[in-house]
């Protein structure tokens, strides 16, 4: 093998690109080659001979001098790196943009060269590593950004290793959050971080999580942290694919959020839910057994006082008496009703009912029934309609009645002297406006914001010592659930004016031929005649239900209470069960599930009787095993509908005459003589309460009782023409 | 196998500590900050028997900085450092937080250029002082790195049956104690070169 020449070796080392120096023993520059030239600016004819501080005075005594100084004298080779040393060699990248002069990173190796006169010479190769340097700067740099965005993050970060659930990484925040140092955690799983009831739940839905190749599992989950409290977080899971050319690798981003705080507030807050929640049920149940426990009392009071008070025997002043007692048995009667209302407006069970209506007829009425008492006070009262309003609307006439029975009450009630006018204008074929105008007091400029608040009185109402306060609430929130506004203002001349607008769309009057309209009056003929058992303490009640089924052909047996219900039910098994719900000893609730659970129980039809206001008992009533719920008053149609759905019967329909279902209703017709006077008097007595609850039930008791009063008298009650009534009772008692 | 008395014991541990006190500041101008360095201990040790002591931990992989040193007797010095240790070091000497799971093998080109650096310095110093001390010349290589497990880097390096003069070197490096190895592999030759060197060394003091 031939050796290269020396004209090719010293050609190679001149045109390398690594620069290259060769220093003499006496550290003299023998080779200063092409790439040093290009890189420092000195050419060869400068370089050669001289030493490096003679060419680089600020590298004197720097380490590189040193090193080549070692090398020459000791032999010693040496790697420079830029890294740890941040001056070399003064170079810049040869062919870089003069003005930016870019300085040479560099990479330094110095060897030495053993000659054959036994002298050392020294080699320096200088690598341009610019390039190189510049660009892991840059990585650095980008690397720092996303450390710091991971580690100053608000929330517990950690990278979690997908094979194992070992920790990768974990930032500060993760470290306060669950207590443990880095190291710590970084010697540990993820599920040795959770509570031990979490754990298996955790690894079943990570292992779905997995399965259904989804990215992403958030949770909220209790964890531990290392003083051993039980903390809630909110934990994130995040899987990573990390890809770069041939290399893959997958982990979890965690993320973790102690929301313990969160957690109580939450759990406070729910509890403070159910205790109000129960305090709402317990005002139900209150409420409920008012409105069953206090009115038959009342009533009762009322009644004999008024009976009381017809005897010409009694002294002045017991008349005087019994006039107190009635006008506050009146008055406690009214907070009682409006009460119940106003409970159950607000606990959103009042629905309104939309059907045609006669708004003519129900301004008559108005008419009606303030009459006599703006007569007797010396007022002027009219109704007056401005723009055509029409006859037939789609609404809640019924409500919409009582909102101006009430509103004309309070005018009446304040107003001394003057007038009040009820003005009904169209504002469109859609719309109209109620206003109720009156010259008395009126209302206050500091109690106005107060006036539609429950219990809420004015000064002038606290004097007058009457009402509840709840008047005007009830019918704000009446005309807000039929979609209006009830509002106030003052006259300029005294006396209020209290105004609202609905959209009462028009349509026309209903078919009443239409509606099925039949009277059963016996069980057909052929049918088996059903054993029919009866419970219900209320005599009242139960005489109606035995007369009624027993006229029609069923055998009936009758129980005072559920106990008693029970037993007949075991001797005689009924096919049918009429249960009160409340009754003495046993109640229809125990009554039901007892005989649910005896032998034929399971078959025996159920049918509850409830005289509760509240629609929310309904659910507890089919819990106990009832097919099904019949509010009281009893209606003797819907009675029967009831029985013949559930035991499939057929009944004997009275022939439909159908002259009497086309006239007009004609209280003329009515046949109020038939009825005995004590009844009279409580129907008369009654319709001066103004309520329509107690007047519905009682007209409905009525027409079950004596169905030959005419089937008008319901639907005179139902338009609110209580005076036409109390005028036609007046004549029969005189 | 080398038998010293406490005096050549002694004698030799002094030499390593001065050697080394010096590359202690040449470490510490580089980093501009106080880098201190000793030989707490050294042995001679059979090949076999320093990789049986190691036990599994001789599979570990470790990081290497070494250099071929021929003339009066023929070695090869490695200095290395444990997973470890050689991230405090690299963290110490460059100023920089390291990923704390950040293997050796994936050091970046920059890393390897320091520690490669480092061991240059540490291995000319130990040499140089050696020289010094024995009045001879060595021949050096330019210094080498790797990263591999303690064991196959010794054995690559020698045959078998070889001696090996073993170094703890303690680095105080930022309130850390960092401890590394530096190894010169002799094979019997060598190793009697040595041992004559000591002896005439021990006399010259006597003497």
């Amino acid at each position: 093998m031939t050796r290269p020449s020396q004209q090719l070796l010293l050609s190679a080392l001149e045109q390398s690109a690594t620069g290259i120096i060769i220093f003499d023993p006496e550290e003299r520059i023998q080779l200063w080659n092409h790439r040093m030239v290009a890189s420092s600016g000195i050419s060869a004819e400068q370089a050669l001979g001289r030493s490096l501080s003679d060419i680089f005075p600020q590298m004197s005594n720097s380490r590189v001098h040193n090193a080549i100084l070692t090398c020459l004298q000791q032999g010693f080779p040496a790697i420079l790196s830029q890294t740890l040393n941040a001056t070399l060699f003064p170079l810049v990248v040869p062919g870089s943009d003069p003005e930016l002069h870019r300085e040479m990173k560099q990479q330094v190796q110095i060897i030495p060269l053993n000659m054959e006169d036994n002298k050392l010479h020294c080699m320096v190769q200088v690598f341009d590593i610019t390039a190189m340097f510049n660009r892991e700067n840059y990585i650095k740099v980008r690397e720092q950004e996303f450390r710091n965005l991971f580690e100053l993050a608000a929330t517990g970060n950690a990278q979690v290793d997908y094979s194992n659930g070992r920790f990768l990484r974990a930032n500060q925040k993760l470290t306060e959050i669950t207590g443990y140092s880095k190291q710590e955690l970084l010697n540990s799983t993820l599920e040795s971080l959770l509570h031990p009831q979490e754990r298996s739940t955790f690894r079943v839905e990570l292992a779905e999580m997995v399965a259904h190749k989804q990215q992403n599992y958030k949770n909220e989950i209790r964890f531990k942290i290392k003083q051993g409290e039980t903390r809630w977080g909110f934990l994130s899971l995040t899987i990573a694919t990390h890809s770069h050319k041939t290399l893959t690798s997958h982990s979890m981003l965690l993320v973790l959020q102690d929301i313990t705080a969160n957690k109580h507030y939450e759990q406070a807050l729910q509890r403070a839910k159910e205790a109000a929640e129960a305090n709402n049920q317990a005002k139900s149940i209150f409420l409920s057994n008012m409105s069953h426990e206090l009115r038959t009392p009342l009533n009762a009071i009322l009644g004999f006082s008024q009976l009381m008070a017809r005897d010409p025997l009694l002294s002045e002043e017991h008349q005087l008496n019994l006039k107190t007692i009635n006008n506050s048995g009146q008055h406690l009667l009214q907070l009682i009703n409006d009460v119940l209302e106003i409970s159950r407006i607000e606990s959103g069970k009042l629905h309104l009912k939309k059907t045609a209506f006669n708004i003519t007829e129900t301004l008559r009425s108005m008419d009606n029934m303030f009459r006599i008492r703006t007569n007797s006070k010396g007022l002027i009262f009219s109704i007056e309609t401005r723009s055509e309003i029409g006859t037939w609307k789609m609404g809640d006439g019924q409500h919409l009645a009582e909102v101006l029975v009430n509103l004309l009450g309070n005018a009446v009630k304040y107003t001394e002297h003057g007038s009040i006018i009820l003005l009904v204008s169209a504002l469109s074929e859609l719309r109209l406006r109620f206003e109720i105008i009156d010259t008395g007091p009126g209302i206050p400029e500091t109690d106005k914001e107060n006036i539609f608040t429950p219990f809420f009185q004015t000064s002038v109402g606290i004097n007058k010592g009457e009402g509840s306060g709840l008047g005007l609430a009830i019918s704000n929130e009446y005309i807000g659930l039929m979609g209006g506004q009830l509002q106030l203002c003052n006259n300029p001349d005294g006396g209020s004016n209290f105004f609202f607008e609905l959209d009462l769309p028009a349509t026309h009057e209903p078919d009443y031929t239409d509606s099925p309209h039949r009277e059963v009056i016996a069980l057909s003929t052929g049918q088996q005649s059903p054993r029919i058992l009866v419970a219900e303490d209320d005599p009242d009640s139960l005489r109606l239900l035995l007369e009624l089924l027993r006229g029609i052909g069923f055998d009936v047996r009758e129980a005072r209470n559920g106990e008693e219900a029970v037993n007949i039910f075991k001797d005689w098994q009924p096919e049918l069960i009429w249960m009160d719900i409340r009754m003495p000893v046993m109640d229809g609730y125990e009554a039901t599930r007892h005989i649910r659970s005896l032998k034929g129980g399971k078959k025996v039809v159920i049918l509850a009787l409830t005289a509760s206001a509240f629609i929310d008992d309904e659910a507890k009533i089919l819990e106990a095993g009832c097919d099904d719920i019949l509010t009281k008053p009893m209606v003797a149609d819907k009675v029967l509908d009831m029985m013949q759905q559930k035991l499939d019967l057929k009944y004997d329909l009275k022939p439909i005459d159908s002259s009497q279902i086309s006239n007009e209703p004609n209280s003329d017709e009515l046949r109020l003589d038939i009825l005995p006077v004590e009844l009279v008097l409580q129907l008369r007595d009654t319709l001066y309460t103004l309520d329509p609850l107690l007047i519905d039930q009682l007209v409905n008791e009525i027409v079950q009782q004596y169905p030959k009063v005419g089937k008008n008298l319901p639907k005179i009650a139902k338009g609110l023409n209580y005076q036409q009534l109390v005028d036609l009772c007046n004549k029969i008692l005189d | 196998m080398i038998d010293l008395t406490t005096d050549e014991h002694d004698a030799m541990l002094e030499v390593f500590n001065i050697a080394i006190g010096a590359t202690a500041d040449t470490l510490s101008q580089m980093v501009d900050d106080e880098v201190t360095l000793s030989v707490p201990s050294f042995e001679f040790v059979n090949l076999e028997q320093l990789l049986e002591r190691q036990g599994s931990s001789a599979d570990l992989p470790v990081c290497a900085v070494s250099q071929a040193i021929s003339g009066l007797f023929h070695t090869e010095a490695i200095l290395m450092f444990e997973e470890q240790k050689a991230q405090g070091v690299i963290q110490a000497m460059m100023g920089e937080e390291l990923d704390e799971s950040l293997p050796i093998e994936e050091f970046s080109q920059f890393q390897q250029e320091a520690m490669t650096e480092i061991g240059n310095v540490v291995l000319n110093a130990c040499m140089g002082s050696m020289a010094n001390l024995f009045e001879a010349e060595f021949k050096y290589s330019l210094p080498t790195y790797q990263v591999n497990s303690y064991r196959n880097i010794l054995h690559k390096k020698t045959p078998k049956g070889d001696v090996v003069l073993l170094l703890l070197i303690e680095f105080g490096l930022q309130q850390q104690e960092i401890q590394g190895n530096l190894a010169f592999l002799m094979d019997l030759t060598a190793m009697e070169n040595l041992k004559q060197q000591i002896q005439i060394l021990l006399e010259s003091y006597s003497g």
